[in-house]
């Protein structure tokens, strides 16, 4: 007898009024029990969204190495492959953020529409939810504003409980407008060019293919705490590092980061 | 307005003295002579340092520190003779104790210093003294207290995340992140309350977990034999340099489901023949499991080491393998759970595959298998190659 995946009785639970947002963060892991069958699940809506706040948001590790494609269906067009490490090569464990999931009602698989951290910047795809992992639940929203160059930081409720000036790309290396996340948390060390840390995005810098990682774009510290706030940067986001050091402590993994 | 009184319980029972019978008041008349003469003699006048209540501004305020009650110094006066210092120290969240210094000078009863502190100073140390340069009287006085301006504390965070949900009889444990505090310590406690306890007015279980600086903190772990759902509240004491915190009764985060248990339709349960002789009818069914098997503490990033546990009630033993590559067998649980803890620092970086295959008590059920991939990364503390 067929055994549900967690995701299939995460979407059967949401499509029945008590999804993931309303039982609140345990349930991706209180769901990881494996729950009685029930064959034929349901008709509609076939689409649910992970999160109806922009101040709740689910995040993974990859399963296994699955190709990521451009709609729920194997026959749709790859645009991606999950990778466990990420790209930049620092070592760090992948993750990937999670919007929606959706059961495809003929072969009652379940697939999970997920962000790459990739060029082009914004690329998503649909992944089968047997790919990922338990979903984990992060709060608020990271809001980087190149017009007033101010970083603000919500929390879940839409309050700002943080914020400071920033230093973004210089006009010739910009720093990509777009709706990101939070990729590595490092503590930098070897230089103080970065500052005492840093955070890894799932940005990368629209000109700057040939740099060393890759050109992702990053939010950390700097020793030239003068040129804040500006615009001196090759794409980071530059905090002085007092700054940096107090967001170290407030921003977590997979929080979502909207630069307008 | 913060006062540390420095008067010693002698002075201040002399103004409660009428109240006392007479021979009580006799007893005291030789010692406080004595007193007030010692006094006289050393120079020992008494002062109080107070403080302005302060920080109450995100960013930073200014603290006024009073100095008053100086004693006009017998046969000294202005002119330089007497150039009584004064110091008062403070120590900045995270940051070296600054020192700033004064001079007063007489006649004088009361004087003041501002010092600005920086938002959430924490604890607030000051003292002061101050020495006469005369030598005919030779007085000096000093006062140390520390003065702890309330508002000045860190106000520190903390985040919370209940366990996954069990079956009856299994445990659950809540988790706490104490981020933005100063050297913390103290204790957090934690309290299980019923889901729909929406006050949280009564505690089903507590455990206090003891603080030493910022970081994560576990509950004492609950084994829970009543289904429903419940949740866990977070405290944080706070101490000296840090501000008590709390999570609000109702988070999300912290409601946590104890199931019925049921054997589930599609692994736990396994038709098992039964001799006719013994009964009637040809096949009754009982189950492989009691409870889910479970894997946890596999799926995610690992460092340096990792410690993985199948949960299921039947099972008999596991055994786990890495990679394909079989490590041990477990055939005796600890707590419900079967455990494995992997030295990870042997393993390349990248994705691992961890499979624990049970066999159950039911002799006639099959081994299940369950499975999770880990990552083992690289530390956190690197040089980054951003695009800068």
């Amino acid at each position: 007898m067929p055994r549900l995946s967690i995701h299939t009785a995460r979407w059967l639970l949401a499509t029945v009024g008590i999804g993931a947002l309303a039982i609140g963060p345990g349930a991706a892991a209180a769901l990881s029990a494996p729950v009685p069958s029930a064959p034929g699940a349901t008709s509609a809506p076939s689409v649910i969204a992970l999160s109806n706040s922009p101040g709740v948001s689910y995040w993974a590790y990859p399963q296994v190495g699955a190709t990521v494609r451009a709609a729920p269906s194997v026959h749709a067009r790859a645009v991606g492959r999950l990778r466990f490490l990420t790209a930049d090569g620092l070592g760090q464990a992948q993750i990937y953020t999670a919007s929606r999931e959706e059961r495809v009602p003929k072969t009652g698989v379940v697939w999970t529409d997920i962000s790459l951290p990739q060029r082009p910047n914004g690329t998503t795809g649909w992944v089968r939810a047997s790919a990922l992992g338990p979903l984990h639940v992060v709060y608020g929203l990271l809001v980087i504003d190149r017009s007033t160059l101010r970083a603000t930081l919500y929390n879940r409720n839409g309050h700002a409980i943080w914020s400071a000036p920033v230093g973004i790309g210089r006009p010739s290396l910009p720093t990509p407008a777009g709706h990101f996340y939070v990729l590595e948390k490092l503590r930098a060390i070897g230089g103080a060019t970065y500052g005492p840390f840093a955070f890894a995005t799932s940005a990368y810098a629209p000109t700057l293919t040939d740099w060393p990682g890759g050109g992702v774009v990053g939010i950390h510290g700097t020793n030239q705490p003068q040129l804040i706030p500006g615009d001196p940067s090759h794409g980071c986001i530059r905090l002085r590092n007092g700054d940096i050091t107090t967001l170290w402590h407030l921003l977590k993994i997979g929080t979502p980061i909207d630069i307008s | 307005m913060i006062t540390d009184s420095p008067f010693p319980p002698a002075t201040r029972a002399t103004s409660r003295r009428g109240r006392w019978p007479r021979k009580h008041a006799r007893r005291l008349i030789f010692p406080l002579v004595l007193l007030t003469f010692a006094t006289f003699v050393a120079g020992a006048q008494a002062h109080t340092v107070t403080a302005s209540t302060a920080c109450s501004s995100a960013t930073g305020n200014s603290v006024t520190f009073y100095w008053s009650n100086f004693a006009n110094p017998a046969g000294t006066g202005n002119g330089g003779r007497n150039t009584p210092t004064w110091k008062i120290a403070y120590t900045p969240m995270g940051g070296a104790t600054t020192t700033t210094t004064g001079n007063v000078s007489f006649p004088l009863n009361s004087d003041s210093l501002t010092v600005a502190i920086p938002a959430r100073a924490g604890r607030v140390v000051a003292s002061s003294a101050w020495t006469s340069s005369q030598t005919t009287d030779g007085n000096s006085s000093s006062y140390s207290n520390n003065l702890t301006i309330p508002n000045c504390a860190a106000q520190p965070t903390i985040v919370t995340t209940a366990s996954p949900g069990i079956a009856t009889g299994g445990t659950i444990e809540d988790q706490a992140v104490l981020t933005g505090a100063n050297s913390p310590t103290g204790t957090i406690t934690f309290h299980l309350y019923a889901q729909s306890d929406t006050t949280c007015s009564t505690v089903l279980s507590t455990g206090t977990t003891t603080v030493n600086g910022n970081g994560s903190y576990a509950s004492p772990v609950v084994t829970e034999n009543t289904a429903g759902n419940y949740q866990w509240t977070a405290t944080y004491s706070g101490d000296a340099n840090n501000a008590a915190a709390a999570d609000s009764c109702g988070q999300p985060a912290e409601q946590v489901a104890v199931s019925v248990v049921v054997a589930p339709v599609s692994v736990l349960t396994t038709p098992v023949s039964v001799p006719v002789s013994s009964v009637s009818s040809a096949t009754v069914t009982r189950p492989c499991l009691a409870s889910p098997a479970q894997l946890t503490g596999v799926i995610g990033k690992v460092r340096n080491s990792l410690s993985a546990h199948l949960t299921g009630v039947g099972v008999k033993s596991v055994t786990f393998y890495l990679d394909g590559r079989k490590l041990v067998t477990v055939t005796k649980p600890s707590h419900g759970r079967f455990s494995i803890t992997i030295n990870a620092t042997r393993l390349s970086y990248g994705a691992h595959r961890l499979v624990a295959k049970a066999t159950l008590r039911n002799g006639s059920c099959a081994r299940i298998s369950r499975a999770g991939t880990f990552v083992r990364v690289r530390a956190a503390a690197v040089l980054p190659v951003f695009a800068g």
